[in-house]
């Protein structure tokens, strides 16, 4: 055999052993994955929960002292866009990767429909009991449908508008501001179409969720108007913050309450957040657990941690002008923030800024959610 | 014939593999965040008919090949001067050079942010001179915002590509042509060029291809006018969730840059300039 040869040889059988190797780990993964639960039983909560949601809604400061003193590791994954959610989920074809996501209460249908939401077993969440009444229910359908809860609310407020108020000393009454003169390049708008449509919509008076084509135009030319007003389209909520914080722009649409957090941390402490008369719309984000979750035990325990009074408390005064969806954490709540909503009456403040469902994934009369988007990206383009 | 396995098993897993998939993709039909059978030509036809894509198509042309000009042409005195006047202290020019690759991408991004925008470096400095009254805001979220941005990011790559073009060139023979009475620019239109006609070729391509299928940059410096087709492949495959439609669109993209490719090639034929050879 000459040298040539023999290195050839011993390459095939090196190469086909490592292949056997490959062949054999494949073979025995689902077998080990289907064993996985008889350990389970006796798992401790402990290990990694791998965290995709928005920058900040793992509120540091609430949520740690819980991770810290049952010995486990978050790994945020910070979105961009709230779409983030089902494409890093969906791109996972079925596997194992994120424990937890939050979801606005638009997405609910879509999520449905793409199947990416696990039933929650509520006898691992005894602080669901403390619950406000109107978090507690199925309202809409948005957290418990058919008997079924999905999702545990956590992170509410409303959008309107942000905005410099050492540019503008007086805070903006009206989203008529976005379109005078004194305002040319000097809006930012975020790149979420679903957020955008929403409320410019409410602007109109038009349900975002029940749109016809006709309405579908009206708020299309709105937007298209506003863009030109705008500097374009910045990708996120925090690039949004930040374009604000720079002096690059001066009010921020949709504005989001975080985004005072956001451009504070970019070193600029006047930006404020302000519901003009028109209202806005409500948005309530809610703790998941998507099919992708390998640490059910860690993840239950989070949840619950965020749902006991003193922790939601204290989430939601980190979160700067955040509401809490706990009853017994209203009286732990700073004065500031407890003024913020009146926790007796929360259907007054549903009234002036709605819990909107997003546009239907499938009607036949309706604007459908996947023209929204499309349309969106022609307007960003304009 | 062994030794080269390594690299094609990593160009098969990482180049043909997912080009394969994408064209499986490309034919099928869309579901939300999904594909099924049967295959169709239905995704073509969609990003070809698209006004939106045609915009982005040409924006993205526009911006990559002014990156791609603007970076050749800086790149290639400052390649020259590497070559042949910075003797001993090659390695440290060459290391300042490629320092700037060693940040990341988006810092970079955000340096020209801090540099163009509205209270930017710029804008300063001019209002401080007293050469402005207002900040300019022509400088940030635009097209030429992101095309500065881009030349800034990939210069250093064209700059390595073009040194790399110069190296076997020896100062001997622009000493010859000197010798023989050509003046500066004749030694570069008649000797040099010829000979770095094909690197600069692979540089402009290189940077053009980079630059115009980009979709980081644009969304935090372009504005409108600067949104590329990069920025609808994404969304596409993130937003909208229609994957044949983006696989589609990128490998429209792909075509128009092979098509690119052999234009050049060819012009280098015609000009006989394919052919050139140090020695």
């Amino acid at each position: 055999m000459s040298e040539s040869t023999y290195e050839s040889a011993l390459s095939r059988r090196r190469l086909l052993q490592g292949a056997g190797a490959v062949v054999a780990s494949v073979g025995v993964s689902p077998w080990l994955a289907e064993t996985a639960p008889a350990f389970g039983a006796e798992r401790k909560i402990g290990g990694t929960i791998d965290f995709l949601s928005w920058q900040g809604y793992d509120s540091p400061k609430s949520l740690s002292p819980w991770l810290k003193s049952n010995g486990v590791k978050l790994k945020p994954t910070y979105i961009a866009t709230h779409d983030d959610i089902q494409a890093k989920i969906l791109a996972l074809h079925g596997g194992k990767g994120y424990d937890i996501i939050t979801y606005y209460q638009g997405y609910k249908q879509l999520y449905d429909q793409l199947k990416i939401l696990t039933p929650l077993d509520e006898t691992k969440l005894p602080n669901l009991k403390g619950m406000l009444p109107f978090f507690k229910s199925d309202y809409r359908g948005f957290w418990v449908k058919n008997g079924v809860r999905t999702a545990v609310p956590m992170y509410w407020g409303a959008l309107g508008l942000v905005y410099d108020s050492k540019a503008l000393p007086t805070a903006p009454t009206s989203y008529d501001i976005l379109f005078t003169k004194a305002m040319k390049g000097k809006v930012t708008v975020d790149d979420d179409p679903v957020g955008a449509y929403t409320l410019a919509g409410h602007a109109l008076k038009i349900n975002v969720a029940t749109m016809t084509p006709a309405q579908f135009a009206t708020v299309t030319a709105y937007l298209k108007k506003l863009v030109k007003q705008s500097k374009g389209v910045a990708p996120s909520y925090g690039d949004c913050a930040k374009r604000i914080a720079d002096g690059d722009a001066v009010i921020g649409w949709p504005g989001w309450a975080a985004q005072v957090g956001f451009a504070a941390d970019s070193g600029n402490k006047n930006v404020r957040f302000v519901l003009p008369k028109e209202g806005g719309y409500a948005y309530c984000d809610s703790w998941a657990i998507p099919i992708s979750c390998d640490n059910p035990d860690a993840t239950y325990g989070y949840i619950n941690n965020a749902i006991s009074p003193k922790v939601n408390a204290a989430a939601a005064i980190e979160q700067i002008l955040g509401g809490v969806t706990v009853a017994g954490a209203v009286k732990h709540l700073d004065k500031q923030t407890r003024s913020l909503y009146d926790y007796k009456n929360l259907n007054n403040f549903f009234a002036k800024a709605p819990l909107y469902a997003n546009p239907p994934v499938k009607s036949s009369t309706f604007i459908t959610i996947d023209k929204v988007i499309a349309k969106w990206q022609e307007i960003k383009a304009s | 014939m062994l030794l080269t396995l390594p690299a094609t098993a990593a160009m098969a897993v990482f180049f043909v593999a997912p080009i394969a998939i994408f064209v499986v993709y490309s034919f099928l039909t869309a579901q939300l965040y999904d594909v099924s059978r049967p295959f169709t030509f239905d995704a073509y036809a969609a990003a070809l008919d698209s006004p939106l894509n045609r915009t982005l198509a040409r924006n993205s042309i526009e911006i990559g090949l002014l990156s791609a000009v603007c970076s050749v042409a800086l790149a290639l005195p400052v390649a020259y001067w590497l070559r042949y006047a910075t003797g001993r202290w090659r390695m440290v020019v060459l290391f300042l050079i490629t320092a700037s690759m060693f940040a990341s991408y988006l810092v970079r991004i955000y340096a020209w942010r801090t540099m163009l925008g509205e209270h930017g470096v710029v804008n300063s400095a001019l209002q401080s001179l007293g050469l402005i009254d207002h900040p300019l805001g022509f400088l940030i979220f635009n097209r030429f915002a992101v095309t500065v941005a881009l030349v800034h990011i990939f210069l250093p790559y064209a700059v390595l590509v073009l040194f790399a073009g110069f190296q076997p060139i020896r100062p001997g023979l622009l000493e010859a042509a000197q010798d023989l009475g050509a003046g500066s620019y004749m030694r570069f239109r008649r000797v040099i060029l010829p000979l770095v006609a094909a690197p600069a070729l692979s540089a402009f391509l290189f940077v053009f291809v980079l630059s115009a299928s980009d979709y980081v940059t644009p969304q935090f410096v372009g504005g409108s006018s600067g949104v590329m087709l990069g920025v609808q492949v994404q969304a596409n495959f993130t937003t909208v969730g229609n994957y044949p439609l983006g696989a589609a669109t990128s490998l429209l993209m792909l075509a128009a840059f092979v098509a690119l490719y052999l234009a050049m090639r060819i012009g280098l034929r015609l000009a006989r300039l394919d052919r050139v050879r140090f020695s």
